[in-house]
């Protein structure tokens, strides 16, 4: 099941899924993805303002 | 198409006194808000306040964070020190992450000798890499920095350095568009 669409916090529109990204830092390992050795993170654009955030990928 | 302007700073990338640099900074960025479309700032890295005893996001400078953020693209002005770029440069761009994200950047390659700090761009590339930015396939290259302006701050030869400069804003500009369009448009 798709993860529901990021809300952008500035401006409220939905924001676009375009990049994932391991984060080694992570030492906690229940939350570390067996597969790739770290947590993996999704980076998520709004096509409105141009906000970026990162959020955890299940 | 979102038409907010593209935003595009010039990163001066060295805290050196006496630093040639400067002046190659100041060139580009003059360069870069005369293009129609793009928004602009010089940012010197000197002026931030980065700490020596912590790196990473740890130590994020809130104005160097919030420009990467709303930058489109990045132009790196970077001397060659010992055929590597500058230690503090590094120290800043590790600050960020998720704010260069498939976001494009163009790299200005400042030496004293002849090879216009082609070693420093290649050493940087994977960096880039890493943090997520998208290099561009044009190079800005300034070699003998130490002797490019005169005392009054003329730029030698300046048409050959606007004529390359040219190029590779065209593309960096380009890339900027088309990396704004995929961020914001498609999905993975």
């Amino acid at each position: 099941m798709n993860k529901p669409k990021m809300i952008c916090p500035d401006c409220g529109a939905e924001m676009n899924h375009h990049a994932m990204k391991i984060d080694y830092s992570v030492e906690d390992p229940a939350l570390i993805d067996p597969v790739f050795g770290g947590v993996v993170q999704e980076a998520h654009t709004c096509p409105k303002c141009g906000r970026s955030d990162l959020r955890q990928a299940e | 198409m979102n038409n907010r302007p593209l935003f595009i700073p010039v990163i001066l990338g060295t805290v050196r006194k006496g630093r040639a640099s400067e002046n190659i900074a100041k060139f580009v960025f003059e360069h870069v808000q005369k293009r129609e479309g793009v928004e602009t700032d010089l940012i010197d890295i000197r002026e931030l306040n980065f700490p020596g005893d912590d790196a990473g996001e740890q130590i994020k400078d809130t104005r160097f964070s919030a420009a990467c953020a709303r930058a489109d693209g990045l132009v790196l002005v970077v001397p060659e020190y010992n055929h590597g770029y500058p230690g503090m440069l590094k120290h800043v761009l590790d600050s960020n992450l998720k704010e260069y994200i498939h976001k494009a950047v163009g790299i200005c390659g400042v030496s004293a000798g002849g090879f216009g700090g082609t070693r420093v761009i290649e050493s940087l590339l994977p960096v880039m890499r890493e943090l997520g930015l998208v290099t561009i396939f044009w190079d800005a290259n300034f070699s003998g920095a130490q002797k490019l302006f005169d005392d009054a701050g003329n730029m030698n030869d300046r048409a050959t350095h606007e004529k390359r400069l040219d190029k590779f804003l065209g593309e960096l500009i380009w890339m900027s568009k088309v990396l704004r369009y995929g961020r914001e448009n498609v999905s993975i």
